[in-house]
C-alpha cells in the first residue's frame, strides 16, 4: 500500500537518519502542502514558510506517527492547522477578504466552480470526520483510484466508493448552505483539477535541507512550528478529556430503560393498531450492529478557533435470550463480536482500532489490548422492567 | 463457556495493565451503566396497544461518570412502512437529555446545558423486535477543568440495526 510505504520512509528517516527517505516524501507531498497553505493564506511567501514549518513538524513527529497514519491526510491537516496558527490575529481581515472575494464571484455571470469553493474548502474539510477527510484527500487531492483509496483506508473498493460519495455529499451540503449550489461531480472535478498545483521550484529541496538536514530555519518559521506544535498538543489533551466524558452516552441515549408511561391518547386510527412488545425467543441469537459518528467542537478562552474532535465507533454484538424470569423479564447474554474505534483530535489520529485486524497491528496503540479483551466476553444480564438491573456477571470463553 | 469472574473483577484484571487514561476510557465504554443500555431498547416500547398517531413518553435517569443525567423522550407511532423488506411500525422520537447533578469524579465538571435528541425507529411485529433505529443528538456542554471554562458543541449520530438473517 502506498501509504504504508510513506510511513516506511518516515521510519527510515527516523531510525537511520535517511535524508533521501525524507527527500522522497518532501518531493511527493510538497505540492499538496504548499497548495493547501497558499489557499489558506493567499500569500505565496507565507505559504512557503508554512510548508517549511509543516515538514519540520513532520521530521519531529517521524517516530510517533502510527503506521496506520495516512500521511497525505496528516500533512493536509497539519498544514491547515499551521496556516490557522499563522493567521491568528488576522482572522477578521481574512474573513473580510473572503467575503469580498465571494461577492466578486457572485457578480460574475457564469462563475467558475473552483473560485467559488476554494476560499471555503478548508472550512468544509474541517467539518468532515478524519476518515471522510482522508478519503477526499486521497481520491481528489492525490487523484488515487477507488481501489487505492480503499487500500489506504483498510477497506474494499465498494466501501471506499461509499465513503467518498458520502464525504463528497457532505461537502456539497456545506457549500450549498453558503449559497454555492453545485452538483457533487462538479465539486469533485474542481477539487481534483485545482486543489494541488506545483510548488515553487526548489521548495522540496529547501524543506528537506531545513527539516531533515537541520539547516537553520528562519526565526519566524520556528515560531510557527512552536505555535503549531503547542496547538496540536493542546488539542490532543483536551479532546481526550471531552471524548472520555461523553462517549458513554452513545448507547444510553439511543436506547431507553425505565419506562414511565404518560399521555397516551386515542387518536384517529388509519391503520392496524399494534402491541409493540419485544419478543425474545429462548435460545435465539440477535446479532446487532451499532454505528456512532460524533463531532465535538470545543471553544476555549484564548484560542483563535474551535478544537474539533471526531469519534467514529462501530460495534457488532449479539444478544442471546437465555431464559424468561419469573418477573416477566428475560435473562440475556451480551457478547461483543467486533469493534472499530477511531478517535481524531484536530490534526491527528489519537486512536485507530479494528478488532478484525491482527493483534500484531495494534503495536503503538496502548488502548488496543483493552478493547480487544472485550471481544468474545459474554455478559450475563438479568434485567428488565419490573426486576431492574441486577445480578451482573461476566463470563468469558 | 467457563465462568470466570464478575464484571468488576474482569475490569480490575484489564485495568491492571492499563495506564490511567486508558483505564478511564475503558471504564467509560464498559461501565455497568453503559452496558445496561445495550439491552434496554425494549423499554422504548409503549406498554399497551397503540395506533397510528398515538404518542407515549419515557423518562429515565442515567448514571454516568459526569454525573446524573435525565433523559425525557416522546414517541409517536407515525405509520406502517416497508423497511428493508419488512412491514414495520415507524416510530419517531424527540426529546432531550440534561444534567441532573454534576459529578467531579473525573477531575472536571461537565454539564449538559442543552441536549436535543431526535430520531426514528422501525419495529417489526413479526419479529417482535426493533430492526433499525436512527438517533441524532445535539448537545452543548459546559466543561470546567483546571480553572478553565470550556464550551463544547457535540453532534452525534447513532444507528442501531438488527442484522439480516433474523
Amino acid at each position: 500500500m502506498p501509504e504504508l510505504d510513506d510511513i516506511a520512509l518516515l521510519r527510515q528517516y527516523a531510525e537511520d537518519n535517511s535524508e533521501s527517505a525524507f527527500s522522497m516524501l518532501a518531493e511527493k507531498y510538497v505540492n499538496l502542502v504548499y497548495s493547501t497553505a497558499l489557499r489558506g493564506t493567499g500569500n505565496a511567501q507565507a505559504a512557503e514558510e508554512i510548508t517549511q514549518a509543516v515538514f519540520i513538524i513532520l521530521a519531529r513527529k517521524a517516530r510517533s506517527l502510527s503506521k496506520r497514519t495516512i500521511l497525505s491526510g496528516w500533512l493536509y491537516q497539519t498544514t491547515r492547522l499551521t496556516a490557522a496558527n499563522f493567521l491568528r490575529g488576522e482572522i477578521r481581515r481574512q474573513k473580510r477578504e473572503q467575503e469580498a472575494y465571494m461577492q466578486s464571484t457572485l457578480n460574475e455571470p457564469e462563475p467558475e466552480v473552483w473560485p467559488q469553493i476554494a476560499p471555503l474548502l478548508e472550512a468544509a474539510m474541517t467539518g468532515l470526520s478524519e476518515k471522510d477527510r482522508n478519503a477526499i484527500v486521497l481520491r481528489f487531492f492525490e487523484n488515487k483510484s477507488l481501489g487505492e483509496v480503499g487500500s489506504a483506508l483498510g477497506a474494499n473498493e465498494a466501501a471506499a466508493k461509499m465513503r467518498v460519495h458520502r464525504a463528497l455529499e457532505k461537502l456539497r451540503k456545506f457549500f450549498s448552505k453558503r449559497g454555492i449550489v453545485l452538483s457533487a461531480p462538479l465539486i469533485a472535478g474542481a477539487i481534483s483539477t485545482n486543489s494541488v498545483h506545483a510548488a515553487p521550484v526548489g521548495l522540496a529541496v529547501a524543506v528537506t535541507a531545513t527539516a531533515a538536514q537541520g539547516s537553520a530555519a528562519a526565526a519566524s518559521t520556528l515560531t510557527l512550528v512552536k505555535g503549531a506544535l503547542k496547538l496540536m498538543a493542546w488539542t490532543k489533551m483536551k479532546a481526550a478529556a471531552v471524548t472520555g466524558a461523553v462517549v458513554l452516552l452513545t448507547a444510553g441515549t439511543t436506547t431507553i430503560a425505565v419506562k414511565e408511561f404518560a399521555g397516551h391518547r386515542a387518536s384517529e386510527t388509519r391503520g392496524g393498531p399494534v402491541d409493540m412488545k419485544i419478543t425474545w425467543i429462548a435460545g435465539r441469537e440477535y446479532p446487532m450492529h451499532i454505528e456512532m459518528d460524533q463531532t465535538a467542537s470545543t471553544d476555549v478562552p484564548g484560542r483563535p478557533q474551535s478544537v474539533v474532535q471526531g469519534v467514529n465507533l462501530t460495534q457488532d454484538f449479539d444478544f442471546s435470550a437465555l431464559k424468561q424470569l419469573d418477573n416477566g423479564g428475560w435473562q440475556l447474554e451480551l457478547k461483543f463480536d467486533s469493534e472499530t474505534m477511531d478517535i481524531s483530535q484536530g490534526d491527528r489520529s489519537v486512536m485507530s482500532f479494528n478488532s478484525a485486524q491482527s493483534a500484531a497491528q495494534d503495536a503503538g496503540d496502548p488502548a488496543a489490548p483493552i478493547l480487544r479483551a472485550m471481544i468474545g466476553t459474554r455478559f450475563n444480564i438479568s434485567p428488565m422492567r419490573k426486576a431492574g438491573w441486577k445480578n451482573w456477571k461476566a463470563w468469558t470463553h | 463457556m467457563e465462568k470466570l469472574e464478575g464484571l468488576d473483577a474482569l475490569k480490575s484484571r484489564i485495568n491492571a495493565a492499563a495506564q490511567p487514561q486508558e483505564q478511564a476510557l475503558f471504564n467509560e465504554l464498559f461501565s455497568e451503566d453503559t452496558l445496561k443500555q445495550y439491552g434496554s431498547f425494549a423499554d422504548a416500547m409503549p406498554n399497551h396497544v397503540v395506533a397510528i398517531g398515538d404518542t407515549w413518553q419515557v423518562k429515565k435517569d442515567i448514571n454516568s461518570s459526569i454525573g446524573g443525567l435525565t433523559l425525557a423522550m416522546k414517541y409517536t407511532f407515525k405509520n406502517w412502512e416497508q423497511h428493508d423488506g419488512r412491514q414495520c411500525a415507524h416510530v419517531t422520537e424527540v426529546g432531550n437529555i440534561l444534567t441532573k447533578n454534576v459529578s467531579t469524579a473525573t477531575g472536571m465538571a461537565v454539564e449538559i446545558t442543552n441536549g436535543d435528541i431526535s430520531g426514528e425507529f422501525w419495529y417489526d411485529p413479526a419479529l417482535g423486535m426493533i430492526v433499525d433505529a436512527d438517533n441524532h443528538q445535539n448537545m452543548t456542554l459546559k466543561i470546567i477543568t483546571r480553572a478553565q471554562t470550556l464550551s463544547s458543541q457535540i453532534n452525534r449520530n447513532v444507528r442501531l440495526a438488527l442484522l439480516a438473517g433474523q
